[in-house]
């Protein structure tokens, strides 16, 4: 019981600091499941990562029915995907109860407001997978590099990144075993 | 929009977007424009609360979309919509993945990926931060603060952003008076 009850903590943290959505969350999502509890290792973490890309939903649901099944079955899993919901949810509810008459114009600035923030986030989630990436070796440096070409020139993968994530998936199958 | 109709909306367009986050948001602006029943610039509110919002971008749009509709009923069913995909998927995934995590081919495929997630991050990031420092010098104050807290300083990430929130409000008081 008092291991659904840290994993909904746990989780509600993430939901309320989870600002900008997706990749931004990762290092709050890596804070607490891999320093503060030790529930990931660094490994698993990244196969975290690499699963919540090749799977439907934003990382921090994925994170957290992953986390929630390993540390405590089926029970944990849902507990920790409804505490990262409802936590977040109730702020959502009394925003709405306060900001009833012009919410627009102020999310729109408060957007902007988040935007270096976000940024700072976003270059720290790179930390992890990209440290993982040049451990894997040469391979796996290859394959980055020729991700990023795919990334920038390819109009298909620009516009479907799982499907350049399929493909070096297959790719690492044969490559990095 | 009936109340099931609202849960499948959402189930449906979030068992097909992968990562989450903005992905999601266009996604329902983009159905939610086809069906023409909520005028474009009370939708493009919805999606500007919802993506300054904490939490899962794709938990506060379907809250805000569901709500539009039919009041808590509808924004629970929205909710629910959005999560049951993605929630089932990993419930399912994670055991094969637990057991299976040391087989070198199921390694390589997490590697593979890995590599094109950090190429993708990359992408994502460079982009991000290019707009964000462009918007102004202030901009790298709280971009480089919350670089420096929390991978330099190791403060936890969720009062480091509470902090660089605090932060940007003061800042805009005083640019503002």
């Amino acid at each position: 019981m008092s291991t659904v009850l840290s994993l909904a903590l746990a989780f509600a943290q993430v939901g309320i600091g989870a600002f900008g959505g997706g990749l931004s969350t990762l290092p709050l999502i890596e804070y607490q499941l891999v320093t503060h509890t030790g529930w990931l290792t660094h490994e698993q973490f990244n196969q975290v990562l690499a699963m919540s890309q090749v799977t439907p939903g934003p990382i921090a649901i994925n994170a957290a029915t992953f986390v929630g099944y390993q540390q405590a079955g089926v029970l944990g899993s849902f507990f920790s995907t409804l505490a990262l919901v409802a936590a977040p949810l109730a702020a959502l509810c009394i925003v709405l109860a306060i900001l009833d008459r012009a919410p627009a114009e102020k999310s729109k600035k408060f957007k902007l407001l988040l935007r270096p923030l976000v940024a700072g986030l976003l270059t720290l989630s790179l930390l992890s997978p990209l440290r993982a990436t040049v451990d894997n070796g040469i391979y796996a440096i290859t394959l980055f590099a020729v991700g990023l070409l795919l990334m920038v020139k390819v109009k298909f993968f620009k516009e479907n990144p799982p499907a350049l994530l399929f493909v070096f998936g297959l790719a690492g199958i044969f490559l990095l075993s | 929009m009936g109340i099931f109709e609202i849960f499948l909306f959402f189930c449906r367009i979030s068992a097909v977007t992968f990562g989450g986050g903005i992905v999601m948001l266009g996604m329902v602006q983009l159905e939610a424009e086809k069906r023409g029943d909520i005028p474009a610039d009370e939708l493009a509110d919805m999606v500007s609360l919802a993506a300054s919002m904490p939490g899962p971008m794709a938990v506060s749009i379907s809250w805000l979309f569901g709500r539009r509709y039919h009041g808590v009923a509808g924004a629970v069913a929205g909710v629910l919509g959005a999560i049951t995909p993605p929630f089932l998927t990993v419930l399912i995934l994670t055991p094969i993945i637990l057991k299976y995590s040391d087989v070198p081919q199921v390694r390589g495929f997490f590697h593979g990926v890995l590599a094109g997630t950090s190429a993708i991050i990359t992408v994502v990031v460079v982009k991000n931060v290019k707009t964000a420092l462009s918007a102004g010098w202030w901009n790298v104050v709280p971009f480089a603060l919350v670089i420096a807290m929390i991978g330099v300083f190791k403060i936890h990430p969720l009062i480091t952003i509470l902090v660089v929130i605090a932060l940007q409000f003061l800042r805009e008081r005083a640019v503002s008076r």
